[in-house]
């Protein structure tokens, strides 16, 4: 069996496990445990809809020269493990869709930004160890959420429709609203499969940075969705920086790859000294840049300035149809989709460090200048970034009996920055991290 | 109401005409109807024809439109949109969501033209849409 499909076997496993020991009774458990079993013909379809073929895919790619084949079996389940998680953190995630600051916040995202505050408190003190009552303590958003259409919020509403129209034609005592409006239950399992990596993990060298990772991406979500004035721009990389999950996520595979499979001696001196947690930081400040500007980051003043040149002259000739920078950006001529993650958090509404600011200039000239700034301030950060992880990494390499760390964290820096290099609707480019 | 969703061939084309102006919630619960009719339509696929002629002003904020006024853009059932506008901001908006949506997806200035192009596209059609702009 290949790693993808051990790998995949697990996942599959771990999600059903997941979904039996953490969600409560609902129907949208039935349709998960639907969607994934065996005798469902559309189970393809579903795998693909909920992002697990690409939780299996980055796995694949993120460990597959790392292990002996000997391991192969054992590392899948790990895999198998953090992805159930994810499968729940990706409906979590969607409900922060259209709560960025270039969004009208009407009652539904109100709604929403009370239901993320709620989840994320929830979360991190369960993370904290200061209680053990998920499903009590999410109770009182429950009625919330019942407004929420998880389809509307999902990055390919049209999927959801493909499968719940097959679901409901084989269970016609269902109701579409139960599911589409029926978040509640993953959120609890979301909190309940995070609370238990991180239980299991604690109990190894990485356990803490790994906790820390996970409350920082918590509390770091309900910083971007409270904010709502123009911050620096290393404020807004600094937030966004904890939001995305790398650092928790390096940290399980490094504890995975170097205690559980592997006993490497010398990981307890990079811990104490802080050099493991400035490299999985600072990967987390690489992936951060390219999830939300992508290709731009690597062009030349020179190459800069042809796009933002591009980007006026479209603006000027079409003045009289774009009232927003908005509009600009998502009509603008694209031939490179260098523009790819900008028209992604545009269109989703999702925070994005580059574009936030924008929102609170007071004219498209001014919006445009602002974002000309941002980019080579960015830019340079990114540079900045490479070059120290890359020192950090040789560091590394020489205090440890082998590579497999080093080539870890490179190794999954470097998936990222390829699949954002990539138009946002294409099917490498659709996994999210 | 600023919109009226009927049946423009009975379980085939729907027909969407928009008037005056239109709110967000309007916008949102003509998309719900629209998916209805889809839904309710005969397979493979059921044709949208949207008329915004005499349609003023609508929301442009893409995000919320993308979010909560595009529900009949997800049905699998959802052939040829055809949407009938001069008006460029309406051409724009349209143009940039349907494009997101990845739906099959054209816009002509007049109803004639639009009804002649879906005749030509779907050949089981032909015959009742081509009546229709003769009668």
């Amino acid at each position: 069996m290949s790693l993808h499909d051990e790998i995949a076997k697990a996942t599959i496993e771990s999600v059903r496990s997941s979904i039996m020991r953490h969600m409560p009774p609902s129907p949208q458990k039935n349709y998960y445990l639907w969607g994934i079993s065996n005798t469902n013909p559309y189970r393809e379809d579903f795998l693909q809809m909920v992002g697990i073929y690409q939780l299996i895919n980055l796995s694949v790619q993120m460990i597959g020269d790392l292990i002996e084949e000997v391991d192969r079996q054992t590392v899948a389940q790990y895999c198998g493990r953090i992805n159930a998680y994810f499968l729940y953190e990706i409906v979590s995630d969607n409900l922060a869709n259209g709560l960025s600051s270039l969004c009208v916040i009407d009652q539904n995202a109100s709604n929403r930004r009370d239901i993320l505050h709620a989840f994320n408190h929830v979360m991190t003190t369960r993370l904290k160890g200061e209680h053990n009552a998920t499903a009590e303590l999410l109770k009182p958003i429950e009625g919330l959420t019942q407004s929420i259409s998880s389809f509307a919020q999902s990055l390919n509403p049209r999927k959801h429709q493909t499968c719940i129209s097959a679901y409901l034609a084989q269970h016609p005592d269902v109701k579409q609203e139960e599911i589409e409006y029926g978040v509640w239950p993953m959120l609890v399992a979301n909190i309940e499969s995070c609370y238990e990596l991180a239980e299991y993990m604690s109990h190894f060298q990485v356990g803490d940075l790994l906790q820390q990772g996970f409350v920082d991406r918590y509390q770091g979500v309900t910083n971007t969705i409270q904010v709502d004035h123009g911050l620096p721009l290393g404020e807004l990389v600094r937030m966004g920086t904890h939001t995305v999950s790398v650092v928790p996520v390096l940290a399980y595979f490094a504890g995975v790859l170097t205690e559980i499979i592997r006993a490497e001696p010398r990981l307890y001196s990079i811990i104490q000294d802080g050099t493991l947690a400035d490299a999985l930081n600072t990967s987390a400040v690489i992936v951060r840049l390219v999830n939300d500007v992508g290709m731009l980051l690597t062009l030349s003043q020179v190459e800069r300035k042809n796009v933002m040149n591009q980007l006026w002259d479209h603006y000027h000739n079409n003045k009289s149809d774009i009232d927003a920078i908005d509009h600009l950006l998502m009509s603008a001529p694209d031939e490179y989709t260098m523009l790819t993650r900008l028209q992604k958090d545009l269109l989703h509404g999702e925070f994005n460090i580059c574009l936030h600011n924008l929102a609170y200039s007071n004219s498209i000239d001014e919006a445009l200048t602002l974002l000309d700034n941002n980019l080579a301030n960015l830019s340079e950060l990114y540079y900045r970034s490479q070059t120290h992880l890359h020192d950090l990494l040789a560091s590394i390499d020489r205090r440890m009996t082998n590579r497999t760390l080093s080539n870890l964290i490179a190794g999954f820096v470097r998936f990222h920055e390829m699949i954002y290099a990539e138009p946002y609707n294409s099917t490498i480019g659709e996994y999210v991290a | 109401m600023g919109y009226n969703i009927s049946w423009y061939i009975p379980g085939r084309v729907v027909q969407a005409v928009f008037m005056d102006t239109i709110s967000l919630e309007e916008a949102e619960s003509a998309s719900a109807k629209t998916a209805q009719f889809i839904q309710e339509g005969e397979p493979p696929l059921v044709h949208l024809i949207a008329d915004t002629t005499n349609l003023d002003r609508f929301p442009t904020n893409l995000n919320i439109l993308n979010r909560s006024a595009s529900k009949h853009l997800w049905q699998p059932k959802l052939g040829w949109t055809i949407v009938i506008s001069t008006n460029s901001t309406t051409r724009f908006i349209t143009g940039i969501i349907t494009q997101v949506a990845r739906v099959r997806f054209r816009m002509f200035p007049t109803l004639d033209e639009g009804l002649r192009f879906l005749a030509d596209q779907d050949a089981t059609l032909r015959d009742q849409i081509l009546n229709t702009i003769t009668a």
